[in-house]
């Protein structure tokens, strides 16, 4: 690709994703309205609830703005979002991006922790594989790699728990930081670290297995290729070999692959943040979902989609830029 | 073991039988009911125990089996016969309409999924068909591109080219001569999305977001998931756990095997 | 060498976790002035004020500590004096002088006075408050900073106990240019009289920090400060063990055998929030006799065995459960399970049973619509086998509350399973019972019964009350607007800092939670 061609790939990615993101802006403010009954049924269906006149539900609906036509509660909605105001969450009594804003940093701090381990991970043990085919290390890993594969990633949380959280009580078995958090910044990060450590791995075993076939593939093509071949003959082994030879040119293949990455890390949080009752924003999405706080529910899909199409789009531009140097 | 091989006409037969099986069973099995042995640990009168409600497991297991099965095929087999016409139609209809099609497909792509299928399972806790219908939906334009290519390749030979100078429509020719060529193909992606679908069949029922009455395996894991605190997971969380995991496996190996056997350019893991 | 890299981790564990474990907490160096920490299953209950906290029975309770009512319970559920010191009614009961409490101070240190509560009941009017109604106040008049005067459109039995001790006060000072209370979240809105002043509020955590007000007019409270905390059932019993956690608001009951060995104390009461079965009185179900049927096929006991696991008791066929100061003494039948005489009630209506047991009405095979919310899937599929045992084919759906409340105004169902209270002041049981809303019975009119219902509403007379209440229960009993099967028991677990106790009507609105106020008062 020549370097017009990339921009004008870009600016392409970058109009397909704003599609997307208003398709979904569309399906969001759709969908709960299909639905029979709106939020203030919702919110008066609780039993102890006393029974509402007629005059006093059409009083709450006017003030929660349930009353105004489809199109005039789609202008309002539209023109928020554009402002950046997600809207208010009844149950909470919250603005949305408020709740959203402390629910994120701790599934970005899942993420980002993960990021590391599953990639170093899986590097190490694909190269180490991929090095030599079908030898002995190649089809230890391979099998149980194969095996890890068929493990969804909530049964790996669930069987995480319970081995070390519950049977062997090694950590903690929920929230992301103790009851009262220590007020010295040293052994709260301890602490916070603690906490989430069975979560990132948890997070971290499924993607091993995608990157462990990912670059064992990769390696098994390069360990045939004329320059390793020769590498070898002259005597260069060990880390050398393994990061000069089989690493680099991993590089742009596992970045190409990170798109894809993103998106399950996204799906798989929000199980694990389930099973570890992780404070995060998938907790929040599935508490969403369970008392049927639309607004809630529409303002976190709205957010993660935003974040996930940005870095999606920078990962793909990323890596049609190195395609493009070779 | 490769007592199989794996030719599209043989899958199809598996994939009949195994369709009639799963219409078949629920017939042939004890009721799935409620009794008065709650959480009992296996036994001679239930062999994996019970669950909360005093169900059996054994049976629950077995009932849950076709559901999660079927749901995994008819979604793989929806999502095939939606990308199989719009790939042909990328490669032969006229070039502006190509265009437009393959920028849907990149559209619909990037699509986070995931979020899709939670934001409407939320809202209408789907059963059995609409989970299919749901999955089948947020998979099939990851295909257009595969089967492009594949469908790129197969007319470029000669006896399509010969058919299509005899006169032969498009539809003809793609049902006749193109489709066969590309079983294995075929084959592969169908597999790839059975492994797909069964994954998050049973990710919505472990969420709850299923219709409640529909029993899997996923949500027979969220059931378990109260009684992580006493034995009682042996018994409720491992067979079910156990039996996902074995059928996801099955699904992989037999993928593996055909991608061993070199009959189809697509990856069935990663 | 992998063992010894194994080994080498695990030391690495070993030394992190006891670096972590030699850090003192908060909670081991100052037991003393540690607060109160209250354990939930559930999470954000949004902001302790009356317009911004959820809308359910726990978020209220919560809301209570900060906000007071004029009249309080006790820690036997008795009313006691709160904001109002005391009150009296007319003699036909329309009128009623109110002489506050002139201690009582807003959080901020402002009087509360007469004029507040005039406030708050002009106030609720405009804008309606889901757990307490002012519609039955004609007006209110402060005819001094102390006196009040309030005048009622017609007398109500339930006055006192139905509005005076659920109605937060407001402070006007605050509220009174709010033109959209429930978008005012500032922290300004949860200023109120209570015992406890909200402190902080970590939504992402959910967690609540409330310190004790020190002014408080009732006598200072007795923990310096409460901390409401969300945690997972099974994680909060391990906390109770370690004194990290005080109170475990709800338990299930086979937990408590666990938490009792540890030397820990459990309480338990029926909820008197029974499982109620409402029937479609369109429907098949509209017969009498057909109710009487049903009632004699369902097997309560092995509900409760099943369902429950023993965590629950049969519930009683006349409306109030076993506790409630409304019940009557004399013990209902209670409807035992015969088989034989459903089977004849049934036949006795046309019914007939074919082969393989099936029933079928007028040539048609019957099949029921039972719907009932996911939250009672366990008892509505234990109760469906039942049905199917005994011949009648169920169609359970389980559906959101949404769906439900429109399935059944669309009148599309037979049989409807809810949890509904039983508890509170009787006043709202003609809305129960013969109220348009989806979880109401939904009976078609009964001369009787809606003459008793309305005379017990506006009786002045407390005996003469339970006595007409005696009767709707007889009534009810035998009608069966709808049926009720199961009495849930509740469990809350606690240490020795504090002793909480189900109230036997439930807390204010009839809320069935032990951590009421009193609990935290002097």
């Amino acid at each position: 690709m020549t370097g017009q061609s990339i921009t004008r790939h870009m600016c392409l990615g970058l109009l397909d994703r704003i599609v997307v993101f208003l398709l979904l802006v569309v399906l969001t403010f759709v969908l709960p309205r299909l639905m029979p009954g709106d939020a203030l049924d919702l919110m008066l269906s609780s039993d102890m609830a006393r029974s509402m006149s007629r005059a006093e539900t059409d009083n709450l609906r006017q003030s929660m703005g349930l009353d105004a036509t489809i199109s005039t509660q789609f202008l309002t909605y539209v023109t928020n979002l554009a402002q950046g105001d997600l809207g208010r969450s009844i149950q909470h009594a919250a603005f949305v991006s408020d709740l959203i804003g402390r629910a994120l940093p701790w599934t970005l701090l899942l993420v980002l922790a993960a990021l590391p381990v599953y990639l170093g991970i899986s590097v190490v043990i694909g190269i180490e594989a991929g090095r030599e085919p079908h030898g002995k290390t190649d089809r230890a890993f391979t099998g149980v790699m194969t095996l890890l594969a068929s493990v969804p990633p909530y049964s790996a949380a669930v069987f995480l728990l319970l081995g070390f959280a519950v049977l062997w009580p090694l950590f903690p078995a929920s929230g992301a930081e103790p009851l009262f958090p220590s007020p010295d910044p040293l052994s709260r990060s301890l602490a916070i670290a603690r906490h989430a450590v069975l979560p990132v791995l948890a997070l971290s075993l499924h993607e091993i297995v995608r990157f462990y076939f990912l670059t064992r593939g990769e390696a098994v093509g390069l360990s045939g290729r004329p320059f390793v071949l020769n590498a070898r003959a002259r005597g260069i082994g060990g880390w050398r070999e393994r990061v000069n030879y089989f690493g680099r040119n991993l590089l742009a293949t596992l970045l190409a692959r990170m798109t894809d990455s993103v998106a399950a890390l996204f799906g798989a949080v929000i199980y694990i943040e389930i099973v570890f009752a992780y404070p995060g924003i998938g907790l929040l999405l599935y508490e969403a979902i369970l008392s049927r706080d639309h607004v809630l529910l529409q303002g976190i899909v709205l957010t993660i989609s935003a974040l996930f199409l940005t870095v999606n789009w920078v990962l793909d531009a990323a890596s049609a830029n190195l395609a493009a140097r070779g | 073991m490769r007592l199989l091989s794996w030719h599209p006409s043989r899958a199809a037969t598996a994939t009949a039988a195994v369709l009639a099986l799963c219409l078949m069973l629920p017939e042939l099995l004890p009721p799935y009911v409620t009794t008065r042995d709650v959480l009992q640990p296996p036994g001679p009168e239930h062999w994996l125990g019970t669950n909360d409600i005093g169900q059996d497991v054994l049976t629950g297991l077995l009932r849950a089996a076709p559901n999660t099965v079927l749901i995994a095929l008819l979604a793989a087999a929806a999502a095939l016969a939606l990308s199989i016409p719009f790939a042909s139609l990328t490669v032969t209809s006229p070039r502006w309409l190509q265009r437009t099609l393959m920028r849907v497909v990149d559209v619909l792509q990037i699509v986070p999924s995931v979020l899709v299928i939670l934001l409407i399972a939320a809202w209408v806790q789907p059963g059995l068909g609409g989970i299919a219908l749901l999955l089948a939906l947020t998979i099939w334009p990851d295909d257009v591109r595969v089967l492009r290519t594949a469908f790129r390749r197969e007319i470029a030979r000669e006896n399509v080219a010969v058919a299509r100078q005899l006169g032969g429509s498009w539809t003809y020719c793609i049902g006749r001569h193109v489709l066969p060529a590309m079983g294995p193909v075929l084959l592969g992606l169908f597999l790839q999305h059975v492994r797909q679908a069964a994954l998050k069949t049973a990710g919505l029922g472990f969420l709850g977001l299923t219709d409640p009455r529909l029993v899997t395996w996923g949500s027979m894991m969220q059931d378990a998931l109260d009684h992580l605190h006493t034995s009682a997971w042996i018994w409720l969380l491992l067979p079910p756990a156990a039996c996902l995991t074995l059928f996801l496996h099955g699904v992989l190996r037999a993928g593996g095997r055909l991608e061993r056997s070199g009959q189809t350019l697509t990856t069935g893991l990663a | 060498m992998s063992c010894s890299v194994l080994n080498r981790i695990s030391v690495a564990i070993l030394l992190l976790n006891s670096a972590l474990y030699a850090v003192p907490t908060r909670a081991q160096t100052a037991a003393d002035t540690r607060p109160l920490v209250i354990a939930d299953s559930r999470g954000d209950y949004g902001l302790l004020a009356p317009f911004a906290h959820m809308k359910n029975g726990p978020a209220y309770l919560y809301t209570s500590y900060v906000f007071d009512t004029l009249v309080a319970q006790d820690a036997q559920g008795n009313l006691v004096p709160a904001l109002a010191k005391s009150w009296s009614r007319s003699a036909d009961g329309l009128s009623w002088g109110i002489e506050l409490d002139q201690r009582a101070r807003w959080h901020d240190g402002t009087p509360v006075t007469a004029g507040d509560v005039a406030f708050t009941v002009s106030y609720m009017a405009e804008h309606p408050y889901v757990f307490a109604s002012t519609a039955g106040i004609a007006g209110a008049e402060a005819v001094s900073a102390t006196h009040l005067k309030l005048q009622l459109k017609q007398s109500d039995a339930g006055f006192v106990s139905g509005t005076l001790a659920s109605l937060p006060i407001l402070p006007q000072h605050i509220y009174g240019t709010i033109s959209d209370p429930e978008t005012f979240t500032q922290k300004a809105a949860a200023t109120g009289s209570g015992p406890y002043i909200l402190d902080t509020q970590d939504k992402a955590q959910g967690r609540y920090l409330l310190r004790r007000n020190d002014a408080y007019y009732r006598g200072a409270p007795k923990f310096p400060s409460i901390a409401i905390v969300k945690m997972p059932t099974d994680a909060a019993i391990v906390a109770l063990k370690n004194s990290e956690v005080d109170v475990i608001t709800d338990v299930p009951l086979d937990r408590a055998d666990i938490i009792r060995s540890a030397g820990l104390k459990v309480v338990e009461a029926p909820s008197n929030h029974p499982m109620r079965l409402t029937f479609n009185h369109a429907g098949p179900f509209g017969a009498k006799a057909a109710r009487h049927a049903l009632a004699h096929a369902i097997d309560r006991q092995g509900l409760v065995d099943v369902a429950y696991r023993g965590a629950a008791v049969v519930a009683e066929p006349g409306f109030f459960q076993k506790g409630s100061p409304w019940r009557a003494p004399t013990v209902l039948d209670g409807y035992p399970t015969d088989i034989a005489k459903a089977k004849s009630l049934l036949t006795g209506l046309g019914w007939s049973q074919g082969e393989a047991g099936r029933w079928s009405r007028s040539g048609q095979s019957v099949t029921l619509r039972l719907v009932a919310a996911p939250q009672a899937k366990a008892v509505a599929t234990a109760l469906t086998d039942q049905l199917e045992a005994f011949g009648l084919a169920i169609e359970l759906r389980l559906m959101e509350p949404a769906q439900l409340q429109e399935q059944i105004e669309s009148g599309a169902y037979e049989l409807a399973l809810f949890s509904s209270s039983t508890m509170g002041d009787p006043g709202s049981l003609m809305r129960k019972v013969f109220g348009p809303a989806f979880n109401s019975d939904r009976f078609p009119d009964h001369a009787e019964l809606r003459n008793l219902l309305i005379k017990q509403a506006v009786s002045t007379d407390a005996t003469e009350r339970l006595r007409i209440l005696e009767k709707v229960q007889a009534i009810y009993a035998e009608e069966l607007p709808s049926l009720l099967l199961v009495n849930p028991i509740w469990a809350t677990a606690h240490n020795d800092r504090v002793t909480p106790t189900f109230l036997p009507d439930g807390v204010a609105i009839g809320i069935p939670m032990a951590m009421h106020k009193a609990v935290l008062l002097p």
